[in-house]
C-alpha cells in the first residue's frame, strides 16, 4: 500500500518538504517502521473522491444537479475535505509529538498546510477519474447515471 | 392494408377533419382496425373560408411531420395522411368563383318555361347568391352545383386508387347550406358508380358502388347571432335539419341501404357565432361536438368488415349510431366523457398537451445545458430545432393545436380538458398526479429524468426528428402510467 500511495506524495515532496515526507513514510527516528500516513491519509482520499462520484452520479443522478458548474461544486466539496484530511491527520502527530526528534524541527504547520494542498489536488485527479469511470459505466449499464452522465463534458 | 377516403363537405367538415387531425397528431389511432391511411377531401365552394384553410394547413404539416417519421410506428403522427394522387387536399369546384347561383344556372339564356321553374325553385335572394362564398345555408344551390362531382378529375382519382378493403367516409353538418347538399348527392354518386348504372367509365365501379359508407351528421351545435341583413338565421338551423333528416330517413339510412354505419351529433346547448354567411372568412372556433364527429370516424374505422357487408350497390344493414356524455355539464374534462371516449383520447391528448409543452417551455434550456437527452445520438442540438420539421411544421402544428385547445375551452359547451397554465402535477383538469413523499411528484426534474433515463436504454432512433417523436412519446407513457392511477 505504501509503495502505492508514497510515489504520488512524493511527486510534490518540494511542497511540503522532504521530513514531513519521511514522517509520513514511517520514519520513527531509526528507521521506515512506522504506520505510513501515506496510507491512511490516501485511502480516505481515494474514498472521499470515490464515494462523492458515485453519489453525485449515480446516487443523486438528478436532472436538475447535473449541470458543470453542479459537478464542480461536488470537486470543490472534496478538495476541501480531502485537504482537511491532509491537513488533520499529521497535525495529530504533531500536536502529539509523534515525530522523530531528528525531522520534528524541520516541520511546522505550513508544511502540513501545503500537505493538504498536495491531498486535495489529488483528490481533483482521483475524483476526475472516478467520474469518468461512472460515466463508462453508465454506457454499460444504461439504468444508471442517466441523468449525470454527460456531466461535466458532454460527448 | 386499407385506405379510408374521407370527405369533408362545408365548414363543419373542415372543422371535424381538422379536429380528427389533431386526434390523429396525438396518435389517437383505430385499434383492431386494417386501415391504416387516411385521404382527406375537402368539399367547400367558399376557397377563402378559414376553417377551411386553417384545416388544409394542418394537414399539410401532419403530412410533412409523417413523411419525415416513416410508416409503421405506434404513439404520435402514426396514421398516414395522403391525398388524391400527391395533389391537393381540396376538390375543386369548377365555375363558381365570382358567380351568381343565376349566372351559373344561365338564368337569362333559359327558355321561359324553364325560367318560371326556376323561379319557382329558387328566389329572389337565392339567385342572386355569390357562389364563391358558399352556398350560404341554401342546400338547393348546393344540391345543383355539387351534381358535378361525379364527372370531376377528383371523383376519378377516388374511383381509380380505391382497392378492396378502403372505406369511405362522409362528414357534413346538416342544418347548413353545403354539407346538407352534398352529402346525399356524394352518397347516390358513390352507388351510382357501378357499371349498370350508367358510369361506365370509371374504373373500380363495382368497388366503388359497394364500398362500406359510414357518415356523421352533424345537427346544429351553434347558432348564428341575428341580423336581419344576412342570410343566415338560427331559426332556420332546425326547419332544415327537420327537413334533411325526414329525407336522410326515405333515401339513405334503414332500408334504402345507401349507407353502412351512419352518425348522428347534435347539442342542444348552443352558443351564438358572428353571423358571418362567408364574407369575412368564416372562422369558428372549434367545439367539442367537432371532437366527437372526429371519433365517429375512428369509430367508423375499427368496426369489423362483417358488420358493414354491401351488395347490389346496397348496405346489407344500416347501423346506427349516437354520441352522449356522462353528464349535462356546461364545461366538459375527460371525467365527464363515456368509459369508451376515455380510453380512446384521454392518454393520447394528455400525452401530446405535456409533449408540447415541454418543447415550449423546457426543450431549449435543456439543449442549452446539455442534458444527456438531447445529447445522446442523434442529437437534439440548436441546428435540430433550426430544422424545417422543429421550426415550421411541428412549431406550427403545435400553434394550431393550441389554438384548438383555446376554442374549445372558450366555446360553449366547454371542453376543458387542460389546466394549461397549472404545474404538470395539476395540468389534466380533474385528474391529478399521485404525489409521495419518496417518489416525488410529477414535475419538470422528473419529466426530464425519464426522457434520460428513456433515452439511455434506446439507440435505435433513424434521425433526430424520429428520436423527438418516439422518446416523448415513450417517456410519457411511462410517466402517466407511474403518477396517475387513472391511466392505469
Amino acid at each position: 500500500m505504501r509503495d502505492f500511495f508514497a510515489p504520488m506524495y512524493e511527486l510534490f515532496t518540494s511542497f511540503y518538504g522532504d521530513e514531513l515526507g519521511r514522517h509520513l513514510y514511517g520514519w520513527d527516528g531509526s528507521g521506515y517502521d512506522d504506520p505510513s500516513l501515506y496510507i491512511s491519509v490516501g485511502i480516505y482520499m481515494l474514498i472521499s473522491s470515490v464515494l462523492l462520484a458515485t453519489l453525485f452520479y449515480i446516487i443523486l443522478n438528478k436532472p436538475n444537479f447535473s449541470r458543470w458548474y453542479h459537478w464542480l461544486l461536488v470537486l470543490l466539496i472534496n478538495f476541501i475535505i480531502s485537504w482537511f484530511l491532509g491537513f488533520w491527520l499529521p497535525s495529530l502527530d504533531y500536536d502529539t509529538g509523534n515525530i522523530a526528534a531528528d525531522i520534528v524541527t524541520s516541520i511546522d504547520t505550513n508544511n502540513i498546510i501545503m500537505f493538504g494542498l498536495v491531498n486535495g489536488i489529488l483528490s481533483i485527479i482521483w475524483f476526475s477519474l472516478s467520474s469518468g469511470l461512472c460515466r463508462i459505466l453508465s454506457r454499460i449499464v444504461p439504468s444508471i447515471a442517466y441523468n449525470t452522465r454527460d456531466t461535466p463534458f458532454p460527448r | 392494408m386499407a385506405k379510408l377516403f374521407l370527405f369533408g363537405i362545408g365548414g363543419t367538415g373542415a372543422r371535424v377533419i381538422k379536429s380528427l387531425t389533431m386526434l390523429l397528431g396525438c396518435g389517437v389511432q383505430p385499434i383492431n382496425s386494417e386501415i391504416d391511411e387516411i385521404v382527406p377531401i375537402l368539399i367547400d365552394p367558399h376557397g377563402a373560408n378559414e376553417d377551411l384553410k386553417r384545416t388544409i394547413s394542418l394537414l399539410n404539416n401532419y403530412q410533412k411531420i409523417y413523411d419525415r417519421l416513416g410508416d409503421n410506428r405506434q404513439g404520435f403522427f402514426s396514421t398516414k395522411i395522403t391525398t388524391l394522387n400527391q395533389g391537393a387536399f381540396t376538390y375543386k369546384i369548377q365555375e363558381v368563383n365570382n358567380d351568381k347561383f343565376r349566372d351559373y344556372i344561365d338564368y337569362s339564356n333559359l327558355e321561359d318555361s324553364n325560367q318560371d321553374l326556376a323561379t319557382l325553385l329558387f328566389s329572389k335572394e337565392t339567385l342572386d347568391v355569390e357562389m364563391n362564398i358558399g352556398f350560404v345555408g341554401n342546400p338547393n344551390i348546393g344540391s345543383v352545383v355539387l351534381n358535378q362531382f361525379r364527372e370531376s378529375p377528383e371523383f376519378q382519382q377516388v374511383a381509380s386508387s380505391f382497392s378492396d378493403g378502403d372505406r369511405i367516409f362522409i362528414i357534413s353538418s346538416i342544418f347548413g347550406g353545403t354539407g346538407a347538399a352534398g352529402f346525399p348527392l356524394l352518397v347516390k354518386n358513390l352507388r351510382n358508380a357501378s357499371a349498370k348504372d350508367g358510369n361506365s367509365n370509371l374504373p373500380n365501379s363495382e368497388l366503388l358502388a359497394n364500398a362500406p359508407i359510414g357518415a356523421v351528421s352533424v345537427l346544429p351545435y351553434f347558432g348564428v347571432m341575428p341580423n336581419a341583413n344576412k342570410a343566415i338565421s338560427k331559426s332556420d338551423f332546425f326547419v332544415k335539419t327537420k327537413a334533411a333528416l325526414s329525407y336522410y330517413e326515405r333515401n339513405l339510412s334503414g332500408s334504402s341501404g345507401a349507407l353502412n354505419a351512419h352518425y348522428y351529433i347534435g347539442d342542444l346547448r348552443t352558443a351564438d357565432y358572428k353571423n358571418d354567411p362567408g364574407e369575412d372568412g368564416q372562422k369558428n372556433d372549434a367545439h367539442f361536438v367537432e371532437v366527437a364527429s372526429a371519433l365517429s370516424i375512428i369509430e367508423f374505422m375499427q368496426l369489423s368488415t362483417l358488420d358493414l357487408k354491401t351488395r347490389d350497390a346496397k348496405a346489407l344493414n344500416t347501423l346506427h349510431y349516437e354520441f352522449g356524455v356522462k353528464s349535462d355539464d356546461a364545461m366538459l374534462t375527460f371525467n365527464n366523457l363515456g368509459n369508451v371516449t376515455q380510453e380512446i383520447i384521454a392518454k393520447k391528448m394528455s400525452k401530446y398537451f405535456l409533449f408540447k409543452k415541454y418543447l415550449e417551455e423546457e426543450l431549449k434550456d435543456k439543449i442549452k445545458g446539455n442534458a444527456p437527452f438531447t445529447n445522446a445520438a442523434p442529437k437534439l442540438d440548436t441546428s435540430f430545432t433550426s430544422t424545417p420539421f422543429y421550426r415550421n411544421y411541428l412549431y406550427d402544428f403545435n400553434r394550431a393545436f393550441q389554438d384548438w385547445l383555446d376554442e374549445l375551452e372558450r366555446n360553449d359547451r366547454k371542453f376543458k380538458p387542460f389546466n394549461q397554465n397549472a404545474a404538470l402535477s395539476k395540468s389534466i383538469n380533474g385528474i391529478d398526479a399521485k404525489e409521495s413523499f419518496l417518489k416525488g411528484k410529477f414535475n419538470e426534474k422528473f419529466y426530464t429524468s425519464s426522457l434520460n433515463k428513456i433515452s439511455s436504454k434506446r439507440k435505435d432512433y433513424t434521425s433526430a426528428e424520429h428520436k423527438l417523436i418516439e422518446l416523448f412519446d415513450a417517456a410519457l407513457e411511462e410517466i402517466l402510467e407511474k403518477k396517475y392511477d387513472y391511466f392505469n
